[in-house]
């Protein structure tokens, strides 16, 4: 990190740490950036919009007498974040004693440094105007909709009446971009693809996922309705494998946990999954390129284990969700990263006798009791082996933690985003409906 | 808000717009008694937006002052130019239209502390817990938001707002015999305004968080819905996110040029005679929309866009760029969320208009079906094909209601689907506590009446 940003950021920590402690406040942290957002806009196909954002925010978080406030403001001038301040101390003033609320214990002066420190708008335009001349003359059948590129900097600091001075320096290349295929009058369900990356030389569709994403799309052009309803294998693509086991990891996160409702509340140390299950954050897995190397508590991260071998061995719980439950905290925000199996993709599909592969998955938030149902987009008959035809009005529905111990099969397949490494999944038994 | 925008005005060229912009966020969550959320947080910041042989420049800052306003115009310019130097100045100007002058009469005097929030919730929470001990858990959650924006643009657009919404929601959670959890969640309260305004009296909520528990103990003896394309109604609550998910989202202009199937429809029937639909600019029925838009974030003067009239698809929802592309009329829906973000197409207040049917006789016709009263999430699509989540519904069965179901998620063709419609209550609700997310979150409202159609519905 720059020195003078680095003591600009410090200065902000100094005045507003002491500003807190003035008004009262027993402990206090602060979260501190500026950062800048550089983005290239491409919609309906063409290029449309350059964008330039210049951020900085001051997030605060005070105790007071055993309660907390927070406040949070987007200035850096004494006279905003003296009304921060303010604010958080009113907070915590109207708020409750509770035990749960600590600031973390002081880790002393640590630096990271994550990324490219600038990014290339020139570089941006190349690769998406490359990216669309690719895809008109390999896959012309494509609409390229809205597709976003960003180079995100930024430099931030946590800092607490503890000691702690924790600094980031980051870099990275964002690109998402929203798709269909279209043929005449007729067109697909959009679909969506994208990563983030510390350069961006590699040509976007050498991406295998993406290419692959965009190589489905025109055989969803002609689809078939699913016939009544049957049970039967789905295969769930990585996204749609992320959407349902962050949705698992919701159920394991503080709200559920201190409300007493999580249907796993009580499983710590037990077989939750099928045994060839595992999911972990590892912020510093070098695939990944958007860890945190610390969480907004100014705990330092390290990899860390959800379910080992389809046993739960942890919750994901925060700094306060596990004082107040009593349970482990989890070390790490991001980096999630499911195990990848032994079963090439191909010949989990050629096991299958009746089935779906769903790419996307368009539902509503599972119950909590792990019942979810939904539409499945972008998705494919499994008969007798073979991805056959593409499907439309085709609903699936089952349970989340059922499915768990289900599983047929975990591709030896991943698809890293950046975000996370997540393979293909089959699971039996999930009622899949048609019209 | 300071105007330091004024002095700008006759500098602007081209087509530019300068944006101040600022946005307050209160949060209180109470969860089983537990303040775990109690958050005040304030965005704010200048912008200033440039079109320029065919492409948009953007660029923005938190400070408000001069140096930054010439910083971020600077930067616009430099940014459109980006694009034409890479890509040629071959498109045409944007059009300059008659320019759109506003100025809110909300005034801020009305905004409370964040202890007005904690307080009320605590009362809420209090009343629930004391009276209701044999709930699971329950969740109460106060917030209030306000977005205040100047806007002067090149074409003479002076617009001044302030946007304030409040809301008390509630989530109640039971457990069922066999040990699994069942919950329900719905506002208490919520509109626009300040949260004193919205949520004036705590012991004036009493009354609906019984009529939630009621339901909720419904909902745990609750079957599940049986898969598959049925008869339902629709409670007036769902009309609005119908209108939004199914048909809103499908004709915005920005996604008919990505390929909507509303492009080619229209002109044409897509829907019942007895189907009118309508994003509604500020006003609707003579009475206020939730949302109300009066000049828009490119100073385009808001008119209603009538979407379906009498079933038949008759426009788009327009920001200024996607109405000359057409030929049509702008229609003033380009919004932005923060300072920092450009703005899109967006709804704005979403509805289906009401018909002349009761809904004891909509629910009297129904064989054997579903009467769904509360959604959650919802999701929209190219193809019109659309989902929502349901969080409460009952079985009709011989024209009556019976068993509560469990949660599930319905979906269909809009297009299809609103050909299924047969009867439209006669009575008009809006929801606007929600946000819609594209690219940005925005905060929209929704509305219309009670709706008998035939669904595919999730179940077992």
């Amino acid at each position: 990190m720059d020195d003078t940003i680095k003591k600009e950021l410090y200065d902000i920590a100094d005045y507003a740490l002491a500003a807190l402690t003035k008004a009262g406040a027993s402990g206090a942290e602060v979260n501190i950036s500026k950062s800048q957002r550089d983005e290239v806009n491409v919609d309906a196909g063409e290029f449309s919009l350059v964008r330039t954002t210049l951020g900085s925010s001051l997030n605060i978080r005070a105790i007071v007498g055993g309660k907390r406030g927070t406040a949070a403001t987007n200035r850096h001038d004494r006279e905003s974040i003296d009304a921060a301040v303010a604010a958080a101390i009113a907070g915590a003033e109207s708020s409750e004693p509770d035990d749960a609320e600590i600031i973390a214990d002081g880790v002393g002066e640590h630096t990271f440094t994550i990324g490219a420190a600038a990014g290339s708008l020139d570089k941006m335009f190349d690769r998406k105007q490359e990216f669309l001349a690719q895809v008109k003359a390999e896959l012309p059948e494509i609409d390229v909709m809205q597709f976003v590129t960003q180079f995100n900097s930024g430099n931030q600091l946590y800092a607490n009446t503890n000691g702690s001075r924790l600094t980031c320096a980051s870099g990275r290349y964002s690109t998402s971009i929203t798709f269909s295929a279209r043929e005449g009058d007729n067109v697909t369900s959009m679909n969506g693809s994208g990563y983030s990356s510390h350069e961006f030389d590699t040509p976007i569709l050498d991406h295998d996922f993406v290419r692959r994403a965009l190589g489905e799309m025109k055989a969803q052009l002609h689809t078939v309705p699913v016939d009544g309803k049957f049970v039967g294998t789905l295969v769930a693509a990585p996204d749609c494998l992320s959407d349902f086991l962050n949705s698992m990891v919701g159920s394991i996160e503080d709200s559920s946990l201190i409300s007493g409702t999580s249907p796993w509340k009580d499983k710590l140390g037990q077989t939750v999954a099928d045994s060839r299950l595992n999911i972990e954050l590892d912020p510093f897995y070098p695939r990944i390129t958007a860890g945190s190397p610390y969480d907004g508590n100014g705990n330092l991260c390290e990899r860390s284990e959800i379910i080992k071998d389809g046993v739960l061995v942890n919750f994901a719980l925060s700094q306060y969700g596990s004082r107040k439950t009593g349970l482990p905290m989890l070390r790490a925000e991001n980096g999630f990263i499911v195990g990848a199996g032994d079963t090439a993709l191909d010949d989990i599909i050629a096991g299958i006798d009746d089935g779906l592969l769903i790419n996307r998955f368009s539902g509503g938030s599972p119950a909590q009791n792990g019942d979810f149902s939904g539409v499945a987009k972008n998705s494919f008959l499994v008969k007798n082996g073979k991805i056959t035809d593409a499907v439309s009005e085709t609903m699936i529905s089952g349970n989340l933690f059922e499915m768990l111990n289900n599983i047929v099969a975990i591709s030896s397949d991943v698809q890293c985003d950046g975000g996370s490494v997540v393979p293909y999944a089959a699971f039996r038994g999930v009622t899949i409906s048609g019209k | 808000m300071q105007d330091l925008l004024t002095a700008y005005k006759p500098k602007l060229s081209g087509h530019t717009e300068l944006r101040v912009q600022r946005n307050m966020n209160r949060n209180v969550s109470l969860v089983a008694g537990n303040i775990v959320g109690n958050s005040f947080t304030e965005q704010q910041g200048v912008s200033a937006r440039v079109y320029d042989g065919g492409y948009w420049g953007f660029a923005s800052g938190a400070d408000y002052n001069e140096r930054n306003i010439d910083s971020v115009l600077a930067a616009a310019v430099r940014n459109a130019k980006f694009l034409t130097s890479r890509l040629g100045a071959e498109k045409p100007a944007i059009n300059i239209l008659p320019s759109g002058k506003f100025s809110t009469k909300v005034t801020r005097d009305n905004d409370v502390t964040q202890k007005t929030l904690i307080d009320f919730a605590r009362e809420i929470d209090a009343y629930i817990v004391a009276k209701y001990p044999k709930l699971a858990s329950r969740v109460v959650s106060t917030r209030s938001d306000a977005t205040e924006k100047y806007l002067v643009t090149s074409d003479g657009a002076d617009v001044y707002s302030l946007m304030p919404r409040s809301a008390t929601v509630i989530q109640l959670s039971a457990e069922t015999d066999d040990g699994a959890v069942v919950e329900i969640y719905d506002y208490l309260a919520g509109d626009a305004g300040f949260f004193s305004e919205v949520c004036t009296d705590p012991k004036l909520l009493f009354g609906k968080i019984d009529a939630l528990y009621e339901l909720i103990m419904r909902k745990r003896e609750g079957v599940y819905a049986d898969a598959g394309v049925r008869d339902v109604i629709l409670d007036s609550k769902l009309a609005g996110i119908l209108a939004h998910e199914a048909i809103g989202h499908t004709t915005e202009a920005d996604l008919v040029l990505g390929g909507s199937v509303a492009g080619p429809n229209l002109g044409k029937p897509v829907a019942s005679e007895i189907v009118t639909l309508v994003d509604f600019a500020n006003t609707a029925l003579g009475l206020d929309c939730p949302q109300p838009i009066f000049v828009d974030d490119e100073g385009t003067v808001a008119r209603d866009a009538t979407i379906i009239e009498n079933g038949v698809l008759r426009g788009f929802m327009h920001n200024r760029e996607t109405a000359q592309r057409f030929g049509h009329e702008p229609t003033g829906n380009a919004r932005a969320y923060l300072f920092s973000d450009e703005p899109l197409v967006r709804m704005r207040n979403t509805a289906i208009l009401p018909g002349t049917d009761k809904l004891a006789d909509m629910i009297a016709s129904v064989d054997d079906g579903y009467y769904l009263t509360h959604t959650g999430n919802g999701q929209a699509d190219l193809t019109s094909e659309f989902m929502f989540g349901v969080n409460m519904g009952y079985e009709i069965k011989n024209g009556k209601i019976g068993r509560a179901i469990r949660d599930t998620t319905i979906s269909g063709v809009a297009f299809d689907l609103l050909k299924t419609v047969t009867m439209l209550s006669d009575e008009m609700t809006w929801e606007s506590g929600g946000m819609c997310g594209k690219k940005q979150p925005i905060a929209v409202g929704m509305g219309g009446p009670s709706v008998k159609c035939r669904v595919n519905i999730g179940g077992r």
